[in-house]
């Protein structure tokens, strides 16, 4: 069995990177977060989960610019790297195999 | 109007900044505003702060919190380097490290042994049930202020009657004097018993091996022994239901007891049934006047003792057709053997709550004192090690590990120290426990209590010793160390001088205490009684000798060793015949001691007649009409002038008949005597012939050839047909008795301050051998330029004696109340004179100019070419 090395959380986090692009910081992505899925999440929880990705080489921060909003304080921006996009890739490859032999579903998805 | 502005909560921010890692403070802080602004504009400003509230708290996560201190100052191979660097240090200063090993050590073992012994001396009577219920009955003397441990045999009964808090109560007579026992054959005589309640038994947990400890001494003839008669009389075999002839009279061995516990207060060997004696005297056993019995009892589960003292205080006033001074009073069972050392006439095993403390102190001053010399000569030496705190620092050591590394350092002095105190302490239990006749088992050291504790002793001894040390050592600047030529900055002298002026002064305090105990006791040992109490032999008498007292005398006195003897009851130390006599003018009852003597009973005591004459052989009336008081008792009967005391008529009931009276006058008037041990005031006396009453024989001997003397004693013995084995005993061991135990442990005193100014003066050596170290080219310098060697010693040992004036003018006034105070509870006591002050200032001038002497000397002669050739 392929090894995904992504837990569901994770996945989704670091999906919403990708989608953030250049505004991927903890706030922005906790409440992209909850628009997206409807749950609440704090942002110590994103941030933390953010931490672990990058020390697992999925993602890779800097710290932004100064702007005038909160307080002159910068924003660490986070950006998914080659490795996130293969993981990411991999993972939607594994489930998607798995829908193909589903054999229920296989050719048209039936939701009911 | 402009919007109040709402801004997050900033006890929340504090907290955040309290544990969040630095590098994510901006970024967190900054997420955080912005989420709080925004909630402020979506929902109320309290549920915005309670949701920054919320959004702080989940960042306590392992990932956002703050790292402690570089983690590598906890690694174990951290601490093997500073354990070996401590062992090498050790080694290199070796001098150093057998002064503060072996002070240590000292100082560990007299606490070790001096813990031992007062964990033991606090056991006593611990192993009795309901302990805190059960109490003695002891009368105190309201007027002079006395306690006597023996009651009136009236107020166990009515205590019970009266106080329905009372369950039970058990009065013991004692026998003065051995009592003749004869199984069979066998007759020997045997100490340690007397009349007992039933509920002696029940009241002492005394455990059976034969019969039953309710009705065991309910019989008039009922006999309990304990286990070491029972083996001595019956061996193997049972011993209830057998007869064994006490006094001449038969009693059956209703119980055979094991013997009371060593650590119980009362060690008797017999019980005969206090039934009997109530039945043979109903009349005396009603009085309320005769103190003879110790009377202890027992109350009720949940009975308050506090309130039930203050009610039974007046108890013997309130029944006593007499006057009384006696109050009486309560104490707890558990308190007799340390509390009850003042009571006069107790049987108990006696120790003393001051020696107690006093012994605690000492060995609270030893530790104190080894610590100091720890501190001192760690911190003298700072400067030698400066070099090396410098290099440390620059190759990277936090002051954190420079601490850890110093500590470690007093820490393995400490286990080392402990280790050898614990053997010494354990190698000086067994002269010890011979000394103090204790039974203080080794084993206890090896209990998982007792290594827990040692262990966390030396931590603690150790960290306390090497705090200081480190913390001042760790704080040099490194740049300063290093770049300067001398060897570090000038080390603290103020601290180290209050140091030892600290360490004297206590040293001081115990040297005058030792002192002042000593004295007191050597006092109370040597003071004169009135009477001569070396070479007296006493012996009991039997039925035989008093039928011929005159010929026996004769018997016993044909050696030219015995100079004389005289028959009577009632000795110093020991029982008096009687406690009251009538003055006839006034038919008043005076409290008086009474002895009952003969014609040759101050010739041989060596009592001094001051008035009036002995009594005399030639006047007939001298036998059955005369009377001699001492000198306080002739106060007794208001006069001052012991002549006038003469002719005084008094008035005495017969014992032979006790509805006629002895009348006579007084003859004589003699020299006060002490009765008691020197701790008690000197009671009024009289004397008077009555043969009667006889129960003692004493004889003066000659103090040469002592072993040809007894010899001859034992065959005058013989000679009158007695059944009694011969059996003697020397007046002054009645008062070594007294004073034993109190002398055993005022040596013991001395052994601890010896040991505490050893140690002391071992601290002193080690800082002058430091301190000369550090002078030496000074020393040899002022050498070349011709000072003379007597000088130099005088410069070098100047600044000690200084500190040891210092010292000693703190010292005296805290000793002074002390000493005073101690000796307030004697009522003939020495007085505290700048002489022994002089005494103890020259005892520690001495040992110091000795250990700052000897090293200054050898510094002073030293040949200054090799102090100078180095440079």
């Amino acid at each position: 069995m392929i090894e995904t090395r992504l837990g569901e959380f994770e996945e989704v986090i670091l999906l919403l990177v990708g989608i953030l692009d250049d505004n991927a910081y903890a706030f922005r992505i906790a409440d992209e977060f909850k628009a997206q899925t409807g749950r609440t999440v704090s942002i110590g929880a994103v941030h933390s989960t953010l931490d672990r990705l990058e020390s697992k080489g999925f993602l890779k921060s800097s710290m932004g610019n100064a702007t005038a909003e909160r307080g002159g304080r910068r924003k660490r921006i986070f950006t998914i790297t080659a490795l996130g996009k293969r993981v990411l890739k991999e993972s939607r490859d594994f489930k998607m195999s798995l829908w193909d032999q589903f054999p229920a579903f296989s050719g048209k998805i039936n939701f009911v | 109007m402009k919007e109040n502005k709402t801004i997050p909560p900033a006890l929340a921010t504090r907290l955040l900044h309290a544990f969040l890692r630095n590098d994510l403070a901006e970024e967190v802080e900054g997420d955080l505003e912005e989420n709080f602004y925004i909630q402020v504009k979506e929902m109320s400003p309290f549920r915005a702060r309670l949701n920054y509230w919320y959004q702080v708290l989940q960042y306590v996560r392992p990932f956002a919190i703050r790292k402690r201190k570089p983690s590598h100052i906890i690694h174990m191979p951290m601490f093997r380097n500073y354990i070996k660097t401590g062992v090498r240090n050790l080694l290199k200063n070796k001098l150093f490290s057998t002064i503060n090993i072996s002070g240590m050590a000292i100082s560990f073992a007299s606490f070790l042994l001096i813990t031992l012994f007062v964990q033991d001396e606090l056991q006593f009577d611990k192993h009795l049930k309901d302990r805190a219920l059960k109490f003695r009955v002891y009368n105190e003397n309201s007027k002079e202020g006395k306690t006597l441990a023996m009651v009136q045999p009236m107020i166990g009964p009515t205590l019970q009657t009266e106080y329905p808090e009372v369950e039970y109560y058990a009065r013991f007579l004692n026998f003065n004097s051995r009592v003749l026992f004869e199984v069979n054959d066998k007759k020997l005589s045997e100490g340690k018993g007397g009349y007992a309640d039933a509920s002696i038994l029940k009241m002492f947990d005394v455990s059976m091996l034969e019969g039953n400890s309710a009705t065991a001494l309910t019989a008039p003839d009922g006999l309990a022994i304990n286990r070491t008669l029972k083996e001595k009389y019956f061996g193997d075999d049972d011993a209830l239901g057998k007869t064994v002839k006490v006094f001449g009279q038969d009693f059956t061995v209703t119980a055979v007891f094991e013997d009371f516990p060593a650590h119980s207060h009362f060690q008797i060997n017999y019980f005969l049934a206090l039934e009997g004696f109530i039945r043979e005297q109903p009349e005396r056993m009603k009085s309320w006047g005769w103190q003879q019995f110790h009377t202890y009892i027992k109350l009720k589960n949940g009975a308050d003792a506090g309130p039930l003292g203050e009610k039974i205080s007046d108890l013997v006033k309130r029944h006593s057709p007499e006057e009384t001074e006696y109050r009486q009073r309560l104490m707890p069972v558990e308190k007799i053997h340390l509390h009850a050392y003042n009571q006069l006439w107790d049987i108990a095993i006696r120790g003393n709550i001051d020696t107690i403390y006093i012994l605690l102190a000492t060995a609270v001053f030893i530790l104190v004192i080894a610590v100091l010399n720890f501190v001192n000569l760690s911190t003298a030496r700072a400067v030698n090690r400066a070099k090396e705190v410098g290099l440390r620092k620059v190759v990277g050591a936090f002051r954190i590990q420079l601490i850890n590394q110093f500590i470690c350092e007093a820490v393995i002095i400490a286990f080392i120290a402990l280790l050898i105190g614990v053997t010494v302490a354990g190698l000086l239990l067994s002269p010890l426990n011979n000394f103090t006749e204790k039974s203080i088992s080794a084993a206890l050291f090896f209990q998982p209590q007792w290594l827990g504790i040692f262990f966390l002793a030396a931590c603690v001894i150790g960290i306390t010793a090497g705090a200081y040390p480190a913390l001042y050592i760790s704080a040099f600047k490194p740049a300063h160390i290093l770049a300067s030529k001398s060897s570090g900055p000038i080390s603290k002298n103020l601290m180290r001088k209050g140091l030892v002026v600290l360490q004297f002064m206590l040293s001081f305090f115990l040297i005058i205490a030792s002192l002042t105990i000593s004295k007191q006791y050597s006092y109370m040992r040597n003071a004169n009684m009135g009477f001569k109490k070396d070479n007296l032999v006493v012996m009991q008498l039997t039925d035989e000798m008093l039928s011929k007292p005159e010929v026996t005398k004769e018997i016993f006195s044909s050696h030219p060793s015995i100079l004389s003897a005289t028959m009577g009851y009632g000795l110093p130390g020991e029982a008096y015949a009687g406690e009251s006599i009538i003055d006839k003018n006034t038919q008043q009852e005076h409290s008086i001691k009474m002895l009952l003597a003969d014609h040759d009973f101050a010739r041989t005591l060596g009592l001094e007649v001051i008035a009036g004459r002995d009594f005399l052989k030639e006047l007939p009336t001298d036998k059955d009409h005369s009377f001699i008081l001492s000198e306080t008792g002739a106060k007794l009967f208001g006069y001052s002038n012991p002549e006038d005391a003469l002719g005084h008529e008094l008035v005495w009931h017969r014992w032979d008949n006790p509805d006629s009276l002895k009348e006579g006058k007084v003859v004589g008037v003699i020299k006060d005597m002490q009765l008691n041990s020197m701790r008690d005031a000197i009671n009024p006396i009289v004397l008077h012939i009555y043969p009667f009453g006889y129960s003692t024989l004493t004889v003066r001997i000659a103090s040469d050839d002592l072993p040809a003397t007894l010899a001859h004693l034992e065959k005058a013995w013989k000679t009158i047909n007695t059944q009694w084995p011969f059996e003697y005993r020397f007046l002054d061991e009645n008062f070594d008795k007294m004073y034993k135990a109190e002398e055993k442990l005022a040596t013991l005193f001395q052994f601890f301050t010896a040991f505490t100014i050893f140690v002391a003066c071992l601290g002193l050596f080690g800082l002058v051998v430091y301190n000369t170290s550090q002078k030496y080219k000074e020393i040899s310098i002022r050498k070349v330029l011709g000072a003379g060697e007597g000088k130099l010693v005088f410069q070098l040992a100047k600044n000690y004696l200084i500190l040891l004036g210092i010292a000693f003018a703190l010292a005296i006034p805290v000793s002074y109340y002390a000493a005073r105070e101690w000796l307030q509870k004697f009522v003939y006591r020495i007085d505290v004179t700048p002489a022994l002050f002089l005494q103890a200032a020259f005892i520690i001038t001495l040992l110091s100019i000795v250990t700052v002497g000897i090293q200054s000397l050898k510094a002073a002669s030293a040949n200054p070419v090799d102090a100078l050739k180095e440079q």
